[in-house]
């Protein structure tokens, strides 16, 4: 009953992701008072949890402007390399009440579960400690990404909604 | 760390090149005067009544605006060291005492013998043949050439430049040319005996000595020389450090009458030893970095005429830790004068760099001065950086060098809902190891996705070092989606499974699986979860959407041989699900399954901090919850001195005592506070203080 291809569900959350990791990593490292953009505006479940949820290794976070703090205050140097992602399409059409939203063929609605497997250095050095990492974040369409037709790639088209992280190694 | 970096990096120099000393390090000395030489010269005869004078004062200075660093040290660690000052005979360490003999005896030895000396760390090997071949008619006599291609020939095609062979020193000894290398170069290089050189076959031997017997060997006890100069640099030092202030006072050295009366500064030669020598010296006065880091807060290198840090640049790795640092009335034109001590001094505190041509040479230098130091607060008397700004930097610091994130790690935040993810997880991989079709036909629907990945090269657990097995992923590698290899659109649609029947033929090519228990062991995995809105509606009733749960999982997993039910390999997985209701067992159904696989990784890294000597026990001890409260007891005899208890381990107990009352923290809690600053209090209370809000409960005695 979606009104979307599976070829145009893959291409679209593939290269989402992929425009996903290839900003959102980069920008821990260098780029850490931009890190609340990345996430959906605050709002909460129907039973009050809030959105975007935020949990790192254990600890929630209560909002994105927390976990930029975090980044920006506390968080040593660190290099982060992302060997190994994956994601699949959650929902093809996420109709957000009140916002305004692409054409359900196009994949724009659609949200997105992604896995990042990797590695965090730490120092600025080459030979600081390794730890790795494994993440799930899961991506929601950026209303205001709808609102702006075609241009307005500076507009991020997923949003963090919900994400975990956990060093593993 | 940073200095054996540069230690490494020091040994990059220029691999061609015949001289006699190939060791790169700043040895040269500078023409006009380090630490000042010419003592009985007319101008620093006027300098010297202000040196002397201004001497105390910058000293001082540093230490007046500088904040007073806590008066934790105990008064018996200041007067051990006041003791080792005074009579020179603190706890002497085997290795370092041959490092301060070498020295000296170098410097009472005068330049031959300093020469001959063989050097610790390389081996001789002795080189005949240049002498009749072409090359010997070269400008050179054929050296440079002759090294060169001993370099390249023992080093042979293909290997690493970091291991090329290197000729670090070589001299002429009669018909031979002696050269010194690494130990593990001695080999390649007598492998090229007999190659030809320059029309000549070479005869290449280990250098046993040199042929004319005789005056050369070096007497292994102490010369009285050496004795009375270690006693009277004891002396110098005794004087010039203050251990109130915790100065340690070398300003205007060549202007200390006892100095010049030892002639130290009477040739080139014994004055660019004095110096390192001094450091040395000062090393054997102290049997921990700790040790050295409480004694000695500021430096003092004011007036000494230094044109820049060379000769003084083993400051930088005797006392690395100092804060405050004077180098007023010195001779530096420009920031190249201290290009040595770049980055150098990671807790510098306070700079002091006022009276230097550089101040208007290099009117900008400040800037450079700021990067080169990250925790400098204090230059030239004003402050350049917020306290809060300098805090977190060490804090940050600290983290970085341990490998620690902001956070502690805590225990899985399991947000389950009415026991529908702990039961789908207990279910899940017990099906998943024995029955993967009624899985599949139980969990999955036709819209149910699933992929796996591979991470070929993630890190591995840090114990494993010795039985790294090559990992082999063939039963997965063609099924792995791991998109930054994946990148054309077939084939990343193609490993994407939809449907029970796709999804369990992909399952039933993979190779069979045991995991373990999770309620026997449940330290080996690591589970995660919490509610998600947006998940499609199955009934499409809810266009917004409808909730679900989404499950993290991570954990262990041998891989078995099917035939024989052995064990192949255990690897390590990663593994996300995404849970909403439908029509499956208990009224869900997986809308995703995502599986990323790697090399063994352990589970130490998400054991919750203070539990990590629990990871052994993997007998089915329930996993220690992070909220158990630690007892706020005190060990027998703790803090107290008590025989055969080291200094370091009183002093870091009487540390952590002391933390503990001061912020309540438990001691175990203290203990990483203080690691993590490298046991310097202030940096450890100051840690706590900007995380204390973070800090979970258990990080506090109970009570009171």
């Amino acid at each position: 009953m979606t009104a979307l291809n599976v070829d145009v569900a893959t291409r679209v959350s593939t290269d989402a992701a992929e425009r996903f990791v290839e900003s959102y990593y980069p920008a821990l490292q260098n780029a850490r008072s931009t890190l609340a953009s990345y996430y959906v505006a605050p709002s909460a479940m129907p039973d009050g949890k809030p959105i975007p949820a935020i949990v790192f290794n254990g600890n929630i976070i209560q909002t994105a402007a927390d976990f930029q703090a975090m980044f920006e205050n506390q968080m040593p140097p660190v290099f982060y390399d992302v060997q190994c992602y994956d994601c699949q399409v959650l929902n093809p059409s996420l109709v957000t009440a009140g916002a305004q939203t692409a054409p359900p063929e196009s994949g724009k609605n659609m949200t997105i579960l992604l896995m990042v497997s990797g590695y965090i250095r730490f120092g600025e050095l080459r030979d600081g400690p390794i730890r790795g990492f494994s993440e799930t974040i899961v991506l929601a369409p950026n209303p205001e990404a709808a609102a702006i037709k075609g241009r307005g790639k500076s507009v991020k088209g997923w949003l963090i909604q919900s994400q975990n992280f956990r060093m593993v190694v | 760390m940073s200095q054996r970096r540069n230690a490494g990096s020091r040994n990059k120099g220029p691999a061609r090149g015949g001289i006699s000393k190939r060791r790169t390090g700043p040895v040269r000395l500078d023409r006009d005067g380090d630490l000042d030489m010419d003592v009985a010269g007319g101008k620093s005869g006027a300098g010297r009544g202000r040196g002397a004078e201004k001497t105390g004062n910058a000293g001082r200075d540093v230490l007046k605006s500088a904040p007073q660093r806590g008066p934790l040290s105990g008064a018996g660690l200041q007067k051990a060291i006041l003791r080792g000052m005074a009579t020179g005979d603190a706890k002497v360490r085997g290795p370092r005492e041959v490092g301060v003999d070498g020295v000296l005896k170098e410097m009472t030895g005068g330049k031959a013998r300093g020469r001959d000396k063989q050097d610790h760390r390389l081996d001789q090997v002795s080189v005949r043949g240049l002498k009749q071949s072409k090359a010997a008619s070269n400008p050179d006599g054929g050296l440079k050439d002759l090294l060169a291609f001993l370099e390249r020939k023992a080093t042979g095609p293909d290997t690493p430049a970091r291991e090329a062979v290197r000729i670090r020193k070589s001299r002429t000894e009669g018909e031979a040319v002696i050269v010194s290398v690494r130990p593990e170069d001695v080999p390649k290089l007598l492998r090229i005996s007999s190659y030809t050189f320059a029309g000549v076959p070479l005869t290449i031997e280990k250098y046993n000595g040199p042929e004319t017997s005789g005056t050369g060997a070096a007497a292994p006890t102490e010369s009285p020389q050496v004795v009375d100069i270690k006693q009277k640099m004891t002396s110098v030092l005794s004087r010039r450090y203050d251990p109130a202030l915790k100065l340690l006072n070398l300003s205007a050295l060549g202007h200390d009458e006892e100095l010049v009366s030892m002639g130290l500064f009477q040739s080139v030669s014994t004055e660019s030893k004095f110096f390192p020598a001094l450091m040395k010296v000062c090393d054997t006065f102290f049997s921990s970095a700790q040790q050295k880091r409480e004694a000695v807060h500021s430096v003092s290198l004011a007036n000494n005429e230094l044109p820049n840090v060379m000769s003084v640049t083993t400051l930088s790795q005797t006392f690395p830790d100092i804060q405050n640092l004077d180098l007023s009335h010195n001779k530096f034109k420009d920031l190249r004068a201290m290009e040595n001590w770049r980055r150098r001094f990671p807790f510098l505190d306070h700079l002091v760099l006022t009276d230097n041509p550089l101040e208007t040479q290099e009117p900008n230098y400040k800037e450079s001065i700021l990067k080169w130091y990250p925790t400098l607060r204090i230059l030239n008397g004003q402050q350049v950086r917020s306290d809060e700004e300098v805090a977190a930097i060490a804090q940050k610091r600290a983290n970085a060098v341990r490998g620690v994130l902001p956070l502690p790690v805590q225990a899985a935040d399991f947000r389950d809902e009415a026991q529908i993810g702990e039961n789908f997880i207990k279910q899940f991989f017990l099906g998943f190891d024995t029955d993967r079709a009624a899985l599949a036909n139980g969990y999955y629907d036709a819209k149910s996705q699933f992929s796996l990945s591979v991470n070929t090269s993630a890190p591995r657990a840090p114990q494993q070092g010795q039985d790294i097995k090559s990992q082999t992923w063939d039963a997965y590698i063609k099924k792995s989606r791991n998109l930054s290899k994946i990148s054309h659109l077939p084939a990343r649609m193609a490993r994407v499974y939809t449907g029970p029947e796709s999804i369990l033929s992909c399952w039933t090519s993979l190779p069979a699986t045991r995991h373990a228990n999770i309620t026997a062991e449940p330290l080996k995995w690591l589970v995660e979860c919490h509610s998600l809105p947006g998940l499609p509606d199955p009934s499409g009733q809810s266009p917004g959407g409808v909730g679900g749960l989404i499950v993290m999982v991570h954990g262990e997993f041998d891989e078995l041989n099917v035939a024989t039910g052995q064990t192949i390999m255990t690897r390590s997985f990663d593994r996300t699900f995404v849970l909403g209701p439908g029509a499956g067992i208990g009224g869900i159904r997986v809308i995703s399954d995502v599986l990323v696989l790697r090399a063994y990784g352990g589970n130490t890294a998400w054991l919750p901090e203070g539990t990590a000597p629990a990871q052994t026990t993997s007998d089915g001890q329930a996993q220690p919850s992070a909220l158990t409260p630690t007892a706020p007891q005190i060990p027998e005899n703790f803090a107290v001195a008590v025989p055969g208890k080291s200094e370091e381990q009183l002093q870091q107990e009487l540390m952590l005592a002391e933390m503990s009352k001061r912020t309540n923290m438990t001691l175990e809690y203290s203990r990483m506070c203080l690691e993590q600053t490298g046991w310097n209090f202030d940096s450890a209370l100051a840690a706590y203080e900007s995380a204390k809000e973070m800090l979970p409960p258990n990080a506090f005695m109970q009570g009171i």
